[in-house]
C-alpha cells in the first residue's frame, strides 16, 4: 500500500510493525484508574438526617408496597364539584386540585404533609405572606388572624392572605388559603391558591372540603400496625395510630408526687414521667388525649389487657371491674386496674379515663407490680388533682 | 505495501553522486508512522465507529454507563443486547485512545511535514484549535466533576454530593463538640467479603453482602441476627439500572469485628437510610401505601417508619460510639454556602416554570469573604473553581418541616475555558484560510 503527495508529503507510508505498541497501550488501560484510598477527615457535624421532600432523581424501583404498582388511592376526602385531580409529579405533595375558570384564571389547591417540627406556626403564615408579597407579622398580630376550621374531626387553623397589588400578569391579585392540620409527628397543610376572586368563590368548597377529610376514627392503639411490605401486600391494618389534638390543647393542671421524675414527652404523649423503685423496679406515666370517642373504653381495655396477656372482656364485666374518680376539676375518671399474666407476670397498670366533650385524656401507669401496687395511693391522688383549664 | 523514499527533498535528488543514506535513527518509521495521514484516515473512520457504536448502547447502558464504556475508555467491546445476537462482539478503540492519537498524530504532522508559510497560517491556526479541543477535552473528562448542592432555606452546606458513588463513613466525636471525625470508605472497596480496617478504627468492618441497588421491606417478624434497623427492615438486591431518571440505591450487610476478633454486632446500612432524598421517597411512599390500605393516619404511620428507618446506627467499643452511615460521596470545601432564600414561581395557570431562584451567603473563612449571589437559571455562581447551576426546579420541593429545598448542580472542571478558546482559535484559522484564498482568486480574476 502506497499513496504519498509529493508536494506536502501528507500521504506517508503506513507500517504494520507497530502492532507491539498494543501490548503496552492495552497495560495502560488496566492501569489507567487510580486506586482510590481510604480518606481521614473532620468535619461539622450534622442533625440527623431529616428527609427532604422532592421530586428528586427516582429509585431504581419504588420501594415495594401494596401500592407501588396499584392504582392511585381513593383520596380520604370528598372531592367538590369543579376541581379538577392534577397528576402526581412525584414531589411531596399527596394531592393536587386545579380550579380553571374560563377566562384562564386558576387555583392550585394542595395537600403536603410535614413533619412533627414544621416550623412554628408563625414561620409558615409568614412565608405564605411572603409568597403573596405581604411583610411578615407579629405572634400577637397572628391570633388576630387566625381562624377555627373543622378538619375531619379536629378543629383546625385556616390563615387567609391576599396580596396587595396584583400579581398574576400584572392583572389579578393572588389570595391564598391554607388549613393547618397538626398530627402527632407530622402536620397535614391543606392549601388553596390562585386568583383572588376565584379562590373568594371557592371558599366555602374549600371548607366543606376540609370537612370532608377522614382523619380516621382514633382507637388509641399505642402498637404500630403492620407496614406495608412485599410481605404483606394489602393487609388492611388492624390497629390505628393515636391521633393526638392539635398542640393548641392547652394541658391541665396536676399535682406530682414528689418522687416522680417528669421526663420529655414523646411524639404521641403530652406528659410522661418516670418511676423507679428498690431492685431497679420501674415504671412509667403516659398523658395522652385523643378524640372525642377515641374507641371506646371497653376497646380501649381490651388492648390493654391483650398487652398484658389477660384475654377480653365485655361490657358487663368492664363495669364490675372498673371504679370511678371524682378530679377536682369536676371531670370523673374511670380507674381501670390490671395485673399482667403468662409472660407478663409481674407487670401490672393503673389507668384512668376521662371522657370530656372534645377529647378524652388516657393517664396510664405501668411497671412492675410491686412499685406499681406501692404507688396506687399517689396515682389515684394525682388523678384526682387533675383539673382542665 | 512497498517501500518508499523517506527523502523527498530536491537537494537529496539533486545530487550528482550521493552520498550513501545516513544510517536511519530508530524514531524515525515511529514518527512517519504517527504522522501520516492515512492514520488520520483510520482514527477519523474508527472515531466515527466509537461515535456510532455508544450511542446505539445508550438506548440500554444509559448515558452515563455508555459515556464510561465508550468514550472515556482505552478499549470497548460493542454487544448487541437483543437476546440471541449476543455473540457478536465488536472491539473498539475507546474515546481516550483515539483522542490521544489524533493529538499525536497531528502534532507529529506539524513536526515533520508542515512548514509554516503565511498562504497556509489558516490551516495552522485551525489546527491549533483542534489541538486546543483535544487537550481541552481530555482534561475535562479527566479533571472535571459533577456533584450536587441540596440543602433547605436557612441551612447551610460546606460540601457537595456524588450524582452516582456512595461511601461508607464511620462517624465518630472529637474533642470539639462541633466536629466529628470521619473514615470514609470509598464504594470501590465495599465489596462482598472485604474487610475495611483502618488504623484509627479499634475494630475492623467486614462487608458480607454489597448490593450496588436495593429494595426496601419492612420486615412482618424481627430479624434478631441484626441490631439495629436491620431488625425491622430488609434490603434486597435488584437489578442495576441504568436510566437517566432513576438512581441505584445501595444497601450492605456489615459485621463489625473487634479486636480480639469478636464480632461485634451486624448491620443493614443503606442509602435508602443515608441519603435523605430517598428517606423522602420512602416517607411518600409508605404514606401513600397506608392511605391506600384506608388507615386512618398515613402520614403519622409513615412518618414512624421513616423515623426508625433512619436511626443512627452505632457500634459501641471502649466506651466510644462509632455511628456507620452508607451515603453518598461527599466533596468537602473550604468554603459553606448559606440558604438564604429560594423562589418558585411558575407561569399563571400552568406547571411550567417561570423563574426558579435561590439568594446564598458565601462564607469563606480563610478569605474572611462574606457575600450575598443569587443563583438562578443561566446566572450560575462560579467560586472557588466550582460552578454552581440552579438544578432542580420543583415548586413543591421542601424539607420534613416545611422549608423549601434547592438543589446545585456544582462542576468542577478546571479546563472549562479551553473548549471555548479552541472553537474561537478553529473559526479564526478557516476565517483566515478562506479569506486567503478568497483575495488570490480576485487578484487573479483582475490581474
Amino acid at each position: 500500500m502506497l499513496a504519498r503527495d509529493e508536494s506536502d508529503g501528507y500521504l506517508m507510508p503506513m507500517r504494520c510493525r507497530f502492532v507491539y505498541l498494543l501490548p503496552p497501550l492495552l497495560a495502560l488501560s488496566w492501569g489507567c484508574k487510580p486506586e482510590e484510598e481510604v480518606r481521614v477527615y473532620q468535619a461539622p457535624k450534622e442533625r440527623p438526617a431529616s428527609p427532604a421532600l422532592a421530586a428528586g432523581t427516582a429509585p431504581a424501583t419504588p420501594p415495594t408496597s401494596p401500592a407501588a404498582n396499584a392504582p392511585a388511592p381513593r383520596p380520604p376526602w370528598t372531592v367538590p364539584e369543579g376541581w379538577t385531580e392534577k397528576p402526581s409529579t412525584g414531589g411531596m405533595r399527596i394531592a393536587s386540585y386545579a380550579i380553571n375558570a374560563a377566562d384562564g384564571r386558576s387555583v392550585d389547591v394542595s395537600v403536603v404533609p410535614l413533619g412533627g417540627q414544621s416550623g412554628s406556626m408563625l414561620d409558615n403564615v409568614n412565608r405564605w405572606r411572603d409568597q403573596v408579597g405581604l411583610g411578615p407579622l407579629t405572634e400577637a398580630d397572628l391570633a388576630g388572624s387566625r381562624q377555627v376550621v373543622k378538619i375531619g374531626d379536629y378543629d383546625g387553623e385556616l390563615y387567609e392572605m391576599v396580596s396587595d397589588k396584583p400579581m398574576l400578569d400584572n392583572k389579578y391579585k393572588v389570595r391564598t388559603l391554607a388549613a393547618i392540620l397538626p398530627l402527632p409527628g407530622t402536620t397535614v397543610f391543606f392549601k388553596a391558591t390562585g386568583e383572588d376572586a376565584l379562590v373568594r368563590e371557592n371558599a366555602d368548597k374549600f371548607k366543606a372540603w376540609l370537612e370532608s377529610v377522614q382523619t380516621g376514627s382514633p382507637a388509641g392503639a399505642t402498637s404500630p400496625g403492620p407496614a406495608p411490605s412485599a410481605g404483606a401486600p394489602g393487609t388492611p391494618p388492624n390497629m390505628r395510630g393515636p391521633v393526638a389534638p392539635p398542640p393548641s390543647t392547652s394541658l391541665p393542671t396536676w399535682e406530682v408526687p414528689a418522687t416522680w421524675k417528669s421526663v420529655p414527652a414523646s411524639t404521641m404523649r403530652l406528659a410522661s414521667f418516670a418511676l423507679s423503685g428498690p431492685n431497679n423496679q420501674t415504671g412509667d406515666l403516659s398523658v395522652v388525649a385523643l378524640g372525642p370517642a377515641a374507641g371506646g373504653t371497653l376497646a380501649n381495655v381490651n388492648r390493654w389487657r391483650n398487652q398484658l396477656g389477660l384475654g377480653p372482656i365485655d361490657d358487663a364485666t368492664l363495669a364490675k371491674t372498673t371504679t370511678t374518680t371524682d378530679l377536682a376539676g369536676g371531670d370523673k375518671a374511670v380507674i381501670v386496674e390490671l395485673v399482667g399474666e403468662g409472660n407478663m407476670a409481674g407487670k401490672r397498670m393503673l389507668a384512668a379515663i376521662v371522657p370530656r366533650p372534645d377529647r378524652t385524656w388516657f393517664y396510664k401507669l405501668t411497671g412492675d407490680d410491686v412499685l406499681i401496687s406501692g404507688e396506687k395511693a399517689n396515682f389515684l391522688k394525682f388523678v384526682q388533682s387533675v383539673k382542665y383549664p | 505495501m512497498s517501500a518508499v523514499a523517506t527523502d523527498p527533498t530536491p537537494a537529496a535528488r539533486g545530487s550528482a553522486a550521493p552520498a550513501p543514506a545516513p544510517a536511519r535513527a530508530w524514531w524515525q518509521p515511529l514518527l512517519n508512522f504517527f504522522s501520516s495521514l492515512r492514520l488520520t484516515v483510520v482514527l477519523l473512520a474508527l472515531s466515527i465507529m466509537v461515535v456510532f457504536f455508544g450511542t446505539l448502547a445508550q438506548t440500554e447502558d444509559g448515558l452515563y454507563v455508555a459515556q464510561e464504556k465508550y468514550f472515556q475508555s482505552l478499549f470497548a467491546v460493542w454487544t448487541p443486547h437483543t437476546p440471541g445476537w449476543q455473540w457478536i462482539k465488536v472491539p473498539l478503540p475507546g474515546g481516550y485512545l483515539l483522542g490521544v492519537l489524533l493529538l499525536i498524530n497531528l502534532l507529529a504532522a506539524h513536526a515533520t511535514r508542515f512548514k509554516f508559510t503565511w498562504k497556509k497560517s489558516g490551516i495552522f491556526l485551525t489546527h491549533i484549535g483542534i489541538i486546543l479541543l483535544l487537550i481541552g477535552q481530555l482534561t475535562t473528562d479527566l479533571l472535571s466533576r459533577e456533584s450536587r448542592m441540596r440543602f433547605a432555606e436557612g441551612e447551610f452546606r460546606n460540601y457537595t454530593e456524588d450524582f452516582h458513588s456512595t461511601e461508607l463513613a464511620v462517624l465518630t466525636d472529637t474533642a470539639d463538640p462541633t466536629l466529628e471525625q470521619a473514615v470514609v470508605f470509598p464504594e470501590s472497596k465495599l465489596q462482598s467479603g472485604a474487610e475495611l480496617k483502618h488504623s484509627s478504627l479499634p475494630f475492623t468492618l467486614r462487608v458480607v453482602e454489597y448490593f450496588p441497588n436495593s429494595d426496601p421491606e419492612v420486615l412482618a417478624n424481627p430479624a434478631t441476627n441484626f441490631t439495629s434497623i436491620g431488625r425491622r427492615f430488609a434490603f434486597s438486591p435488584i437489578p442495576v439500572t441504568r436510566a437517566m431518571d432513576s438512581k441505584n440505591v445501595p444497601s450492605s450487610v456489615v459485621e463489625a469485628v473487634g479486636p480480639n476478633g469478636q464480632v461485634l454486632g451486624r448491620w443493614f446500612l443503606s442509602a435508602w437510610a443515608g441519603d435523605a432524598d430517598m428517606a423522602n421517597v420512602l416517607f411518600v411512599s409508605w404514606m401513600r401505601s397506608f392511605q391506600k390500605q384506608g388507615d386512618g393516619s398515613p402520614f403519622v404511620r409513615a412518618r414512624r417508619l421513616v423515623d426508625d428507618i433512619t436511626t443512627p446506627q452505632t457500634v459501641e467499643v471502649g466506651g466510644k460510639s462509632y455511628s456507620l452511615v452508607l451515603r453518598p460521596e461527599r466533596y468537602y470545601q473550604p468554603f459553606s454556602l448559606d440558604l438564604l432564600r429560594v423562589t418558585h414561581e411558575k407561569y399563571q395557570g400552568t406547571d411550567t416554570p417561570k423563574n426558579f431562584q435561590s439568594r446564598v451567603r458565601i462564607d469563606n473563612p480563610s478569605t474572611g469573604e462574606k457575600r450575598e449571589v443569587d443563583i438562578y437559571m443561566n446566572n450560575p455562581l462560579r467560586y472557588d473553581g466550582l460552578t454552581f447551576f440552579q438544578h432542580q426546579m420543583d415548586s413543591s420541593a421542601m424539607n420534613l418541616d416545611g422549608r423549601p429545598v434547592t438543589v446545585f448542580q456544582v462542576v468542577k472542571n478546571p479546563t472549562w475555558v479551553t473548549p471555548y478558546l479552541g472553537t474561537i482559535v478553529v473559526g479564526l484559522g478557516l476565517i483566515v484560510q478562506f479569506s486567503i484564498h478568497l483575495f488570490g482568486f480576485i487578484r487573479k480574476r483582475t490581474a
